[in-house]
């Protein structure tokens, strides 16, 4: 990957097509709507196209996506009001109450923590990965997400005692 | 932790709104990328058209689409861009081609029997890529003569040229459609980016139409291409083919609906792709270790496949499975058979297969190499190109592979 220049159209397309529903949720939990997020997805993939030439290959193509992606996510917010509260979340299998709680107390984290959990334990990147989605360095990923483990597991102890 | 697995992740998000949709994004992409549009009054483009399609070329004369390579029997000085460029009449009396032997490229005209060479463009400008009317009566060309690539047609003589395309853009790849009444071509823009690391500078290309009378000259890709697709067979970056009933064109890795309706990106770059005389299939090569009839990104290697879709880019099924050098497929008249050259025993011969690719046989059998097979119109008679008295030359023999023989420039 070192040195390579440029992403090809197929290889943003493969990523797009395996991993198109991982991008529009973590984009949805930006736009807490999923319509806008599939929009920004949209939108971000096109930006992608257009600017695949530019692709430096310093980090995983993935990684440079989810930048745009995130960044159409959030452009979206900033243009519009976001909905205040998450659309339809996906299953009502599982465990209702704790999805509940952790719905609560990951909404209640700061925007990049949240975002670093959905990316690490969501869409399975690694920190470096995450780092390039964010614009953020390896060490502060660590500790971002350290900082998002923490929070939650104090917000979830405090709700179950 | 055990809350952050991605099974409790999973059911908090909010789902999916809707399939994924990588048209939509090409579009969305092609929108922003968009060239502003001239307004009608300055398309002054007028086109005259008539003209002639590799393939349907292909049914009208046996040696038809051996052109490639009988060039390198007369041209001296070659250049990789001109070696698509010779191509015969529709009556076989004629072959014109690209030389540059005055300097710069002219297309040249010569009797098909080699004699009476002629150069019918006369300009110090480059004019490249000749292409025949399909009556016959004239040639489409590409010049540079008024600073920058258009599309020019001129009478059979040489007289009467014509600019068809006064666009600052560069214009190239004049196909004319199988009834003459349309010609396609390529625009493309120079174009700059700077990423990170420097300016880039490339061609983005757009596929147009025009009618034979002038009229409707039209864009048809909404998205503008901008890769060359490098293949074995190296040349070009891409291929113009109208269907036989004037639909669709098949440009690059898209099939272009002529009207405008709207184009099907294929998920892979057919490579050489020919119509069936009926139009409703196709044939192509297609290079790589990885099957095109799957989704994903393609890796061109060292190997093709001949592979059938449908017309419409549905149903893409491989004929040849043997991981060799398969290539030029070319129907047979009645649609059943396609032949195709293959190193699948080692040596690139002619062989020829049912179109559900059942009963390959070899025909050449020659340990030269023997390739671009053509059929001719009653399909009893295949005409190849081959080496094998020392220098590329065509030859023709029966449909079953026997009474091979020579058909020289000369023997006309």
């Amino acid at each position: 990957m070192i040195g390579r220049h440029g992403a090809s159209l197929d290889e943003l397309e493969a990523l797009y097509r395996s991993r198109f529903d991982v991008f529009a949720r973590v984009a949805a939990s930006v736009t807490r709507d999923s319509e806008r997020a599939r929009d920004a997805v949209q939108e971000a993939f096109a930006t992608a196209v257009l600017k695949r030439h530019s692709f430096r290959g310093d980090g995983p193509l993935e990684a440079w996506v989810w930048r745009i992606v995130l960044n159409a996510a959030r452009w979206d917010v900033r243009r519009s009001s976001p909905a205040v509260e998450y659309d339809k979340p996906a299953g009502a299998n599982g465990h209702p109450e704790r999805d509940a709680e952790l719905r609560v107390a990951l909404a209640r984290l700061p925007d990049r923590q949240r975002t670093a959990v959905f990316l690490r334990y969501y869409a399975d990147l690694d920190y470096a990965a995450i780092g390039g989605a964010l614009g953020i360095s390896t060490g502060t990923v660590a500790s971002t997400l350290n900082a998002a483990h923490t929070a939650l597991r104090t917000r979830l102890e405090e709700v179950r005692t | 932790m055990t809350d952050l697995d991605r099974a409790s992740l999973d059911r908090i998000l909010p789902s999916t709104a809707g399939a994924p949709d990588w048209d939509d994004v090409l579009d969305r992409a092609g929108a922003r990328s968009r060239t502003p549009t001239r307004p009608p009054s300055r398309w002054r483009v007028v086109a005259i058209a008539v003209a002639i399609v590799a393939g349907a070329a292909l049914l009208v004369t046996p040696a038809l689409g051996i052109g490639d390579r009988l060039l390198s029997l007369f041209q001296g000085k070659q250049s990789p861009l001109d070696v698509q460029a010779p191509s015969w009449s529709p009556d076989g009396r004629t072959i014109v081609f690209v030389s540059w032997r005055d300097g710069n490229g002219e297309v040249y005209a010569m009797d098909a029997d080699g004699s009476g060479p002629r150069n019918l463009t006369q300009h110090p400008a480059k004019d490249v890529r000749p292409a025949w009317s399909p009556d016959g009566g004239r040639i489409a060309f590409v010049s540079r003569r008024d600073g920058n690539s258009e599309v020019y047609v001129m009478d059979a003589d040489g007289s009467g040229k014509r600019n068809l395309t006064r666009d600052r853009a560069s214009d190239d790849l004049p196909t004319w459609s199988a009834d003459g009444r349309r010609i396609a071509f390529l625009r493309g823009r120079l174009r700059r980016t700077v990423p990170g690391l420097g300016v880039q500078r490339f061609y983005s290309y757009h596929l147009y139409v025009v009618n034979a009378d002038g009229s409707g000259l039209r864009r048809l890709t909404l998205y503008a291409e901008r890769e060359h697709y490098a293949t074995p067979e190296g040349k070009y970056p891409y291929q113009l083919v109208w269907s036989p009933d004037g639909r669709t064109i098949y440009f690059g890795r898209y099939l272009v609906r002529t009207d405008g309706s709207g184009a099907r990106r294929l998920p892979y770059v057919p490579l050489t792709a020919v119509w069936s005389p009926d139009g409703r299939r196709i044939a192509f090569a297609g290079y790589g270790g990885r099957d095109p009839t799957e989704p994903g990104p393609c890796c061109y290697s060292s190997h093709s496949d001949i592979y059938v879709m449908n017309a419409d880019g549905s149903g893409t099924r491989k004929l040849t499975h043997n991981a060799r050098y398969n290539a030029e497929p070319a129907w047979s008249p009645d649609g059943r058979k396609i032949a195709f050259r293959s190193t699948r025993n080692g040596n690139r011969d002619i062989y020829v297969m049912n179109a559900d690719g059942s009963g390959k046989r070899n025909l050449t059998r020659h340990p030269a190499r023997d390739g671009s097979p053509s059929w001719s119109p009653d399909g009893r008679r295949i005409a190849f190109v081959s080496n094998r008295d020392g220098r590329l030359e065509a030859h023709v023999m029966n449909a079953d592979g026997s009474g091979q023989r020579s058909l020289t420039l000369q023997e006309r």
